[in-house]
């Protein structure tokens, strides 16, 4: 800059020069009101001050000011509009505002008038990643590593966008390159270190070359304090290798520290050869079971891989286990199996007689541990029963047979009239059956018998939506939430981001015909997942100085499927849904419809009607509203929108490129068609 | 049943799971937070089809440890309810607490517990030996007391020592058992 003339708009005096240094240095420390004083009084003397009026501009957005801010950065960009510094302002603006496109731009013309700024470029290069624009991103932290290549977060960051990019060789040779400069060697407590090391290990494993990632493990291993991790890779490098005595080893050693892993399991399988060699796998699981008696993993999988009287009994085996200890997911743990019939009712036959026996053990008198022996180590209690025919109730629920799991869950019910699981697996039976009703009545009578547990709460409050009791389960959800907010908790739960809630309500409000409020819901699903991918923007930086770049990887691709998730999808669908709808059946025909074919009296009577539930509707607006600045709780104007199907393709946008979804966005798209044709639009008008 | 170290994929589940179960809620950020900076600490149970978290701990080393010793925090923990008693939320901790020692060095860890919560009182002090430190009152939102516990983490045992003292023949038993077994008809094993 020194060796450039000051263009005479950005000229400032000695002291004002430097009172423009202090506002940079105030606003970088936060303190924004003292900014603006200092900015002032520089203003008063140029008040046309380009740079002046942007930074100005840029701490006003910071106290509240937005759009005042916003005009004097625009005022500041006009007087001067070579300065770097009020690109850098507007760009820094944009970003606050999500719109990370403007922002680039911004910041690309900034760097055109002074290149290489370290600052800018920075910025650049997160609003790159989080565009995934990596070229630009790789080129970006490749001119900020020559700068300060000192600094191990920029070898890192350009190794990251490397990876990203899938050219783990460079990725490889960065890495090792700031390794072989390192003068001192790292401390034994940097876990720095130790991740990148971690990941330096991946990128050789990315690259295919198995042997060599193995050996540069064990190079490693010492300096690593991530000790599963190093098992983890090991086994899993071994076994790629073949080299299965080895694998089998470290995989036992996994299961060891961890006997519930699946994962661990599936590698011992592959490493001892016994996947496809059933009798084999079975004495493989026998001896872990016997080893590891708290493993449930090793007592279930062999129920998904035995049949016929082998599965009989492994599954009598594990039921009894479960029934005798009284474990409530005893049905949930064998629901996988309910997909195939040959076992189903192998299993329908054990409890039953199971039951049998159980009953006949208590009439005698005698503990029992219910398969009729006596081997005396059964831990069997007198609710072995209750449990036992609380299962035969969710096994005929799920088998579609209401009537046989209503009369197991009355027996249940009545011989522990305070257990809540009952209450919860009758709730789901009248669901079932349809009786909506009666099955949020039932939730919320086993909710009154644990008032201090918020999973039954959330169950009743749910199943009051299930049965469009809105006040209910508005009532109810909010016996454990934030309730100094509007809308009770529901201005809680949404802040929370509880998705399950707002897209129950939503659907609730969609069966009542209620539009508005049902898009409301629906927007406010986007709106968090929206904001779950903007989440993604203070961990570009943050990853790389903390060298948790494998996670920051994994972060990168899931934040890249996250609309794809059914999070995400259910609330999507439901939306376009009622877009289209709304397209089809435009307001004035909705009217007319209910209006049609009425007499003038019956008319007049209808119309009354709406006009008193509007009311209604205004007076529970304070319910309705979910944050305080909300000025249309009702949704009115997203109901009364003139173009459905472009509000239906801001939901479907995010599901473009995915299979399942296509249809859905021809459905739009056919009718988007249809209306850009003239005569169309003149006969929908 | 399958116990796991947390995954950034998993964090809605997580999420979905506390607000399900506690009245102590976080946005996602949060959670993302935990995951970039202790990758390790938090871990969590999903049901059988292995798709849907029916519990977690998510926890954290104390940034500014006032004590100046390293530790961990348990941030949150909790199971659902249909998926009680299968010792979920004991191996999950245990889990946690290993890495927290191993990958962070903790010295001990710190949680805090509902005074009223006599099912989670009971874990922790009786089935993961935890101590009761303090009384905090009014700690939490409701103006509930928690018991703030410690659980001093030098004490754990080198679990692939242990494994490596007495597994190896075992294994090599039950390989061997395998060969046998395998001898006969089942020759269309392929490794």
């Amino acid at each position: 800059m020194s060796a450039r003339q000051v263009p005479k708009q950005r000229y400032l005096a000695p002291k004002e020069a430097a009172s423009f240094r202090q506002v940079l240095k105030l606003y970088e420390t936060h303190q924004y009101k003292k900014a603006i004083k200092v900015a002032d009084t520089i203003l008063k003397k140029y008040p046309e001050h380009g740079e002046t009026l942007a930074m100005k501009g840029l701490i006003l957005t910071f106290l509240d000011q937005r759009s005042e801010g916003h005009e004097l950065i625009k005022l500041g960009l006009k007087n001067d509009i070579s300065s770097f510094i009020c690109w850098h302002v507007y760009g820094l603006f944009h970003r606050t505002e999500k719109n990370f496109d403007e922002a680039a731009k911004c910041y690309m013309r900034a760097l055109k008038f002074d290149p290489g700024n370290g600052n800018i470029l920075r910025d650049l290069s997160l609003l790159q990643m989080q565009m995934r624009n990596f070229d630009g991103f790789v080129t970006s932290r490749k001119q900020i590593l020559s700068q300060r290549p000192e600094i191990r977060q920029n070898w890192t960051a350009l190794a990251v966008g490397y990876g990203m990019m899938a050219n783990y060789d460079l990725a490889e040779s960065i890495l090792q390159k700031y390794e072989d400069a390192m003068t001192e060697p790292a401390k034994p407590d940097d876990t720095e270190h130790s991740e990148l090391l971690l990941f330096k290990n991946w990128v050789i494993y990315q690259r295919g070359d198995i042997q060599r990632a193995l050996d540069d493990l064990e190079k490693i291993s010492a300096f690593v304090l991530d000790k599963l991790c190093v098992l983890e890779y090991r086994a899993k490098y071994l076994l790629e290798l073949g080299r299965l005595e080895d694998a089998a080893k470290v995989y036992r050693k996994l299961i060891n520290r961890n006997p519930d892993s699946k994962e661990y399991f599936v590698g011992l399988e592959k490493a001892t050869g016994v996947t496809d060699n059933i009798p084999r796998r079975k004495v493989l699981y026998n001896e872990l079971a016997k080893k590891f008696k708290r493993s449930d993993v090793a007592k279930s999988t062999p129920l998904y891989f035995l049949e016929g009287d082998e599965f009989q009994a492994a599954m009598s085996d594990y039921l009894t286990g479960l029934l005798s200890r009284g474990v409530p997911s005893a049905y949930v743990n064998m629901k996988p199996h309910y997909a195939n019939e040959v076992k189903v009712k192998a299993i329908e036959d054990f409890v039953l007689k199971y039951l049998s026996t159980v009953i006949a053990d208590s009439s005698n008198g005698s503990p029992s541990n219910g398969n009729g022996t006596t081997n005396g180590t059964s831990e069997n209690t007198p609710s072995t029963y209750l449990w036992t025919v609380l299962y035969l109730a969710q096994h005929y629920s799920k088998i579609g047979d209401q009537t046989k799991a209503t009369q197991y869950i009355e027996k249940a019910i009545e011989h522990t009239p305070t257990l809540v699981e009952a209450y919860m697996v009758k709730a789901k039976i009248q669901k079932r059956s349809g009786d909506l009703q009666a099955a949020c009545e039932t939730m919320n009578q086993g909710r009154e018998l644990d008032l201090q547990d918020r999973f039954v709460n959330s169950k009743a409050g749910k199943y009051y939506l299930l049965a469009n009791k809105n006040e209910q389960a508005v009532n109810t959800i909010s016996l454990f939430t934030k309730n100094d907010g509007p809308g009770k908790g529901v201005g809680d739960l949404h802040e929370m981001q509880c998705l399950w809630f707002i897209t129950e309500q939503g659907e609730m409000f969609a069966r009542q015909g209620k539009i508005g409020l049902a898009l409301k819901r629906f927007h406010s699903v986007k709106k968090i997942v929206d904001d779950w991918w903007n989440d993604q923007f203070d961990f570009h930086q943050y990853a790389t100085r903390q060298g948790t770049v494998r996670t920051y990887i994994d972060l990168l691709k899931w934040e890249d499927s996250l609309h794809s998730w059914s999070f995400y999808t259910r609330g999507a669908e439901d939306a376009i849904k009622m877009y289209i709808s709304l397209y089809d059946t435009p307001k004035s025909a909705r009217a007319a419809a209910e209006l049609e074919g009425l007499s003038e009296e019956e008319r007049k009577r209808v119309i009354k009607k709406m006009k008193r539930d509007r009311a209604k509707e205004n007076k529970k607006l304070e319910i309705e509203k979910v944050s305080e600045k909300d000025d249309d709780p009702l949704g009115k104007n997203l109901e009364n929108t003139a173009n459905p199907l472009e509000d239906a393709m801001v939901f479907w946008k995010p599901l473009s490129g995915l299979k399942e979804w296509e249809s859905l966005g021809e459905e739009i798209k056919k009718r988007m068609d249809v209306a850009k044709e003239p005569e169309k639009v003149v006969a929908t008008a | 049943m399958n116990i796991r170290q947390a995954t950034v994929a998993d964090i809605p589940g997580m999420q979905n799971a506390n607000l399900m179960n506690l009245p102590e809620n976080y946005v996602l950020r949060y959670y993302l937070y935990h995951a970039l900076t202790w990758p390790q600490a938090s871990y969590v149970a999903t049901d059988a089809s292995g798709t849907k978290i029916v519990g977690y701990v998510l926890a954290k080393m104390e940034e500014d440890p006032a004590d100046g010793i390293p530790h961990g925090h348990v941030t949150s923990l909790s199971v659902m309810r249909t998926y009680r008693r299968m010792g979920l939320a004991g191996k999950l901790m245990e889990l946690s607490l290993r890495s927290m020692y191993e990958c962070y060095g903790a010295q001990y860890v710190s949680l805090h517990v509902r005074r009223s919560n006599r099912a989670a009182l009971h874990l922790y002090r009786d089935t993961l030996k935890f101590d009761v430190k303090d009384i905090e009152k009014a700690y939490y939102g409701d103006g509930e007391d928690a018991y703030a516990m410690n659980k001093d983490l030098n004490k754990l045992e080198d679990v692939d020592a242990i494994f490596d003292a007495e597994d190896d023949d075992l294994l090599i038993e039950a390989v061997q058992n395998l060969n046998i077994s395998a001898s006969g008809k089942l020759i269309s094993d392929t490794a």
